[in-house]
């Protein structure tokens, strides 16, 4: 258009928007037992069995509506991790941190969260884990401080 | 040629303002497993998922994959439709599509929203750009309270016959259960509600609803054998306009993308009375103006003549030529969900399954409408027959 | 339903907040600066059809003309007239800025003098009696040291008689 490029106009600004994300009867049911009991449960499929942590109240196996929560140990085993350290405005912790998929006993599926107490080098799948729960616990997802290597 | 589909299986969920109790997988879960009973078939039947919803809305985006789950789509090919308020009735032109290709003979089609979650202008105002329009749009009201300003200046019509729309759109919510705001309203209770946005008051523009709709579409061949009474999707015509601007028609003649697309579908199925060859219009009704103003801009009506059938009592459930007897989006607007919601209670009207809100015409084809994002427009054509 | 009522619920309570760098462009970008260097309103024009348009495009939609010719922009208002409007008189979150919207709020849909393409802005008006549709208006444009060389440069349009 022009032979000399002139500076680019930039507009600032943001999106800005609040929300208040329902997680429904039966994932309030999960939140509250941890928060109340420091019990984590996963949802059993009457049809299949398929049990599914954090839980859904669909199985992902046969597609039947689930509405049954059994306590587990909490316990579990590491099936692979990454260690994050680029940092992020949405993040909910500041890196360096491991974050890896948990298969807890009793369960048939993965389930997300922190890796603490471990040094970043000695972190292995197959680690047998246990959760640490905060003392102020809010019936949210992070109420779990990070699972941490059985002793 | 595109191969025939009808609509074999029906689902919506109940239609409320706040639902805390279920997440909007749960949501969709409930309409998905009423249309596959209703169509008699399993999720292992369904070959291809179309998921409709509003990015945004809920806080999340790409919220297809995330809910996959519950919609059915993990593991199936599909199309997530993300064109505001035609959300809904473009999945189900997605999924005819599909089957119209022959490469499908069953599919599933699903739109829903959940408005109790977030802030629903906020974030329309975000269809705009950032530097100018985004300062002055206001949501989806600023621009639908310029065009009923522009109707009543060309047209005539009043305030009072918004009213008279929302008193009649009222009567029939009343008589269907699934719709979100039932209370009857008189045109005295429209007239003194609160002023929103000069002319449209809090009654004359639509609430922020929550629900899911399902339906299953099936090949010619597959629908005779399942369905005792297939709907036949005949015709559809989709029209986008350039963004901003095009609705005003200033110093040129008036087109819009309604006009556009009820003169094509009307073209193209040999239709000249409109209001005879087709005998119900769920129409996607986001304000008290738009029916009579849509009607005629759907070519359906004579132009300036919208205002009088609703005057004449033409457009009510029991009138010569009922216009979203369901209640329409005035009483229930959950937005990924309202305009496939159209085609559905239109299939319904045209099956005789609607129960208290059926029309007492006999139904042998009818229109359905969606209507959002910068002006987009859609219109199929149903029908009781294949030809 | 007395069960349902008892029974808590755990809701994730979350504000997005993201930031934004939205490049306007060479033709908005020309636009603009414009406005900011001598406080003229552009508009320009399709080679095809000839609509003239403010804000400028660098595409026609009509005819996907490129519209990118620079002798081709024409100063345009600051005078217009009011094709339709709306008032807000319910207030909600901007997202841009996080503010409510301060209310009542007036738009119009102006048509400046010389454009053949609409404008959304501000109106200065807020008495609703007082807007007419086809009233003229005028833009009010900030004096050269406050303008920043975005839409805001433009305050509002005022009305006048004519």
């Amino acid at each position: 258009m022009e032979a000399v490029k002139k500076e680019p106009v930039i507009f600032e600004g943001f999106v800005i928007m609040p929300y208040k994300y329902s997680v429904g009867s039966m994932a309030s049911k999960f939140f509250i037992k941890i928060r109340d009991s420091k019990v984590i449960s996963g949802a059993k499929c009457p049809k299949c069995g398929f049990v599914n942590v954090p839980p859904r109240s669909v199985c992902p196996k046969c597609f039947s509506k689930v509405e049954e929560l059994i306590d587990l140990s909490g316990k579990g085993t590491l099936e692979t991790f990454t260690i994050v350290h680029y940092e992020s405005s949405v993040q909910a912790i500041k890196p360096p941190y491991a974050i890896g998929v948990i298969k807890l006993d009793g369960a048939d599926s993965g389930m997300t969260h922190f890796i603490g107490e471990v040094d970043a080098k000695a972190i292995k799948a197959g680690m047998k884990l246990e959760p640490v729960f905060k003392d102020k616990r809010e019936a949210h997802i992070l109420d779990i401080e990070y699972f941490r290597p059985v002793k | 040629m595109a191969n025939r589909v009808a609509i074999v299986g029906i689902g919506q969920t109940t239609h409320s303002g706040r639902r805390p109790y279920v997440n909007d997988g749960e949501l969709i879960y409930d309409a998905v497993t009423k249309a596959l009973e209703d169509a008699g078939l399993t999720i292992n039947d369904m070959e291809a998922v179309m998921a409709g919803n509003m990015d945004f809305f809920e806080g999340h985006h790409l919220n297809d994959a995330m809910l996959n789950l519950y919609s059915g789509a993990a593991g199936r090919p599909g199309f997530k439709m993300n064109t505001g308020g035609t959300v809904g009735t473009m999945t189900a032109i997605q999924g005819w599509y599909h089957v119209a290709s022959g490469l499908y003979d069953i599919v599933l089609v699903i739109g829903w929203e959940k408005h109790d979650e977030g802030p629903a202008t906020p974030a329309i105002s975000t269809i705009t750009d950032p530097a100018v329009d985004r300062h002055f749009l206001v949501g989806a009201i600023g621009g639908l309270a310029t065009v009923s300003v522009a109707y009543m200046q060309r047209s005539g019509c009043k305030l009072e016959h918004a009213a008279m729309v929302r008193a009649n759109a009222s009567q029939a919510a009343h008589r269907n259960p699934m719709a979100h705001m039932r209370e009857i309203y008189t045109v005295e209770d429209v007239m003194s509600a609160r002023m929103v946005m000069y002319p449209l008051n809090l009654l004359m523009c639509c609430p922020t609803s929550l629900g899911a709709t399902a339906m299953v579409l099936a090949s010619e061949s597959k629908a005779k054998e399942i369905c005792k009474k297939p709907v036949w999707m005949k015709d559809h015509v989709t029209v986008h306009v350039e963004y901003g601007g095009a609705q005003f028609g200033i110093g040129e003649k008036r087109w819009t993308s309604h006009m556009e697309a009820g003169a094509k579908l009307f073209k193209r199925n040999h239709i000249t009375k409109p209001m005879v060859e087709t005998q119900v219009f769920e129409m996607y009704d986001p304000f008290a103006f738009a029916i009579p103003m849509w009607l005629e801009d759907f070519l359906v009506c004579e132009a300036n003549e919208g205002w009088k059938h609703v005057e004449k009592g033409d457009l009510k459930l029991e009138g010569s030529y009922p216009v979203s007897p369901s209640g329409g989006v005035l009483c229930t607007n959950s937005i990924g969900d309202s305009a496939i919601l159209r085609v559905a209670e239109a299939a319904l009207q045209v099956r005789g399954d609607a129960g208290e809100h059926q029309v007492t015409r006999d139904v042998k084809q009818a229109l359905a409408s969606g209507f959002g994002g910068s002006y987009w427009s859609d219109l199929l054509l149903l029908s009781k027959t294949m030809d | 339903m007395k069960q349902r009522e008892q029974e808590e619920l755990i809701y994730i309570n979350k504000t997005m907040k993201i930031p934004y760098k939205w490049r306007t462009g060479e033709v908005w970008g020309e636009f603009f600066r414009e406005l900011k260097e001598n406080g003229i309103i552009y508009a320009n024009q399709c080679p095809t059809c000839g609509r003239q348009f403010c804000l400028p495009k660098s595409v026609c939609t009509r005819d996907h003309t490129v519209c990118t010719d620079r002798s081709k922009w024409i100063p345009v208002g600051p005078k217009g007239t009011v094709v339709t409007y709306f008032m807000a008189e319910q207030s909600f979150l901007l997202p841009t800025t996080g503010e409510m919207l301060k209310i009542p709020f007036a738009v119009g849909i102006i048509l400046l003098d010389g454009a053949t393409v609409i404008l959304q802005h501000q109106l200065e008006e807020t008495d609703e009696s007082k807007i007419k549709t086809f009233m003229r208006v005028e833009a009010v444009i900030k004096p050269k040291e406050q303008r920043k060389g975005n839409i805001f440069d433009i305050v509002h349009f005022k009305t006048i008689t004519e």
